[in-house]
């Protein structure tokens, strides 16, 4: 049904121009958009304006294509090569742990209580560290699952894979991500 | 799924919750609200809109939407079929348009031939008649080019193509003789077809003619046979549809007809003439210069002279049965003329020849008076080359 209603809104900005459905669209997807842009930039700042950079390319785009058949995959490749041009232009690096805090974080400990406060404590900056390090497809499985918290089947139809497919991606994002907290300690 | 491994201090339910936890922080996006209207409006003012309508969609947008979607799924399939078709065609067409010029022994001529018998199998009667007439002039073109072309076989495609307009011309013939024997109101319509065409041909084997290979010449008498014959028969069913049902169009045409041939009589007479005088001069001219006497040739000559001047009365007798309206006597009359006349132009073309050809004379012979010759060559052998014209 979602699927049909993005077609509709693609057919009104190809046809008319229409920017009513271009809003319905921005409604649909700006919010995963946002997330991934606030791993991927250093503030949320940043992830702000790149988000309103996306959704002008975007709009340009559909206003030229002669078909769109799947919309979150074209989103967020539109998305990555907005922070591609970010990087680029200010000639910055892509964020690390150390880029907020500037200091060495607290490691997970692996006893009860203990590891809970440290759970509490940890720096994001750290969480987001260790993002950036995942391949793309893992990143946007993981922040879609547990950001956004949408089902597994919602993740797969956005990456364009079956269920099984996406349920070992986020198996493998997990445990790699894990993998780097204990070389980290 | 509890998983615990003493190198690794944190479990994947641990880290899923620290993700979740994470989600939930503003650094990672969870407070969007008023972002999402900041964008927006920056998105909005990037694409030169200021604000728009939160009005929703009604029923006409989604039944254009429809509309629009179910026509690309009929229209999509329709142009491939439109534009795979057109491209079938098209290269069909393309053959077709390069075969037009194609000769015997190319390797695009059967496509010309299959699409001449495509054709013929849709045409009606009439049509037949026409398109069989049609490709008779074709093959006689077609015989023409082979004629001046410089193929190693081409006497033999010359042969065989006159084959082919033999039997194009039959056909057309058929066509005509099985529309009068059903009395076909077409059969005037194919008889002037026909008739048309057969003036075209004679004017296209005159060409042929004279461009033949000796080879060839029996080839294309042949198809002047054929030509005539086919002209009697258009004739023939011309006079006998007039004496069934006279009606003024035909009668016009027939007149129209006879003056035609009538003319052409005439004139093929006094071209005769003509060559008989320039005969007999030269012919006097050799006797005094060489001192012999052609008694015979001349007693040949003068047969024909008194030949050639009967057919002035035959003529005008022809005219005459005409006005009184016996078209099916005066053609007969202009035929047999017809048929005379291409007897004397025959014989003056072998006289003409003759007379062109060297004549062998011993070496020792002397013409009197001296010896003035008009064209006397010395040849290494012992005999002496004279030629009268």
């Amino acid at each position: 049904m979602q699927k049909t209603r993005e077609q509709f809104y693609l057919h009104r900005i190809r046809a008319f121009k229409d920017e009513r459905a271009f809003a319905r669209l921005y409604e649909m997807h700006a919010k995963s958009v946002y997330r991934i842009l606030c791993v991927r930039l250093p503030t949320p700042q940043d992830a702000e304006d790149v988000l309103s950079i996306t959704f002008v390319r975007l709009w340009d785009y559909l206003c030229r294509a002669s078909s769109v058949n799947h919309l979150p995959a074209l989103v967020n490749t539109i998305a990555r090569a907005a922070v591609a041009d970010f990087y680029r232009q200010a000639g910055r690096k892509t964020v690390n742990a150390t880029d907020q805090s500037g200091e060495q974080l607290p490691l997970l400990s692996d006893s009860g209580r203990e590891a809970k406060q440290t759970e509490a404590k940890i720096d994001l900056a750290i969480v987001k560290q260790f993002l950036n390090t995942l391949p793309d497809e893992m990143r946007t499985a993981l922040i879609l699952r547990y950001f956004e918290g949408k089902s597994v089947a919602q993740v797969a139809n956005v990456l364009e894979k079956s269920e099984s497919t996406t349920r070992v991606l986020l198996h493998r994002a997990i445990k790699r991500l894990r993998l780097q907290l204990a070389k980290k300690e | 799924m509890r998983k615990k491994n003493k190198n690794i201090f944190v479990t994947d339910r641990e880290l899923q919750n620290l993700l979740t936890q994470a989600g939930n922080t503003p650094e990672f996006g969870s407070d969007f609200s008023g972002i999402e209207e900041r964008a927006w409006t920056n998105v909005l003012q990037s694409i030169g809109k200021s604000d728009i309508e939160a009005q929703p969609f009604g029923v006409r947008e989604y039944m254009g939407y429809i509309f629009s979607e179910s026509s690309q799924l009929v229209l999509r399939p329709l142009m491939v079929s439109v534009f795979a078709l057109s491209l079938m065609f098209g290269g069909w067409i393309a053959s077709v348009n390069a075969s037009i010029d194609s000769l015997p022994g190319d390797v695009l001529y059967s496509v010309k031939l299959a699409t001449e018998k495509m054709q013929i199998q849709f045409a009606s009667s009439q049509q037949r008649a026409k398109l069989h007439t049609e490709f008779a002039t074709r093959r006689l073109q077609e015989v023409t080019d082979l004629s001046v072309s410089d193929r190693p076989d081409k006497e033999e495609q010359v042969t065989a193509t006159v084959q082919k307009f033999q039997e194009e011309l039959q056909q057309a013939r058929t066509e005509l003789a099985t529309a009068r024997q059903d009395k076909s109101t077409d059969v005037v319509a194919i008889a002037s077809a026909i008739d048309i065409k057969n003036d075209q041909l004679k004017s296209l084997l005159d060409q042929t003619s004279e461009i033949s290979s000796v080879t060839n010449k029996e080839d294309v008498e042949r198809a002047k046979t054929e030509v005539r014959e086919s002209e009697a028969q258009v004739l023939d069913t011309l006079v006998e549809n007039h004496e069934t049902t006279p009606e003024p169009r035909n009668t016009e045409n027939l007149q129209l007809k006879f003056q035609t041939m009538y003319r052409d009589l005439v004139k093929r007479s006094a071209l005769n003439r003509g060559r008989l005088e320039v005969i007999t001069t030269k012919i006097t001219e050799a006797s005094k210069i060489l001192g012999i006497e052609e008694k015979e040739l001349e007693a040949t000559l003068q047969d024909l002279r008194t030949r050639n001047s009967s057919y002035d009365k035959d003529l005008a007798d022809a005219q005459n049965l005409l006005a009184a309206g016996g078209f099916r006597t005066s053609f007969e009359k202009l035929q047999s003329i017809d048929n005379d006349l291409r007897q004397i132009e025959e014989a003056l073309a072998d006289i003409e020849i003759s007379l062109t050809s060297p004549v062998l004379l011993p070496k020792d012979y002397e013409p009197p008076g001296g010896g003035e010759s008009t064209e006397v060559e010395e040849k290494e052998s012992d005999i002496k080359q004279v030629s009268v014209f």
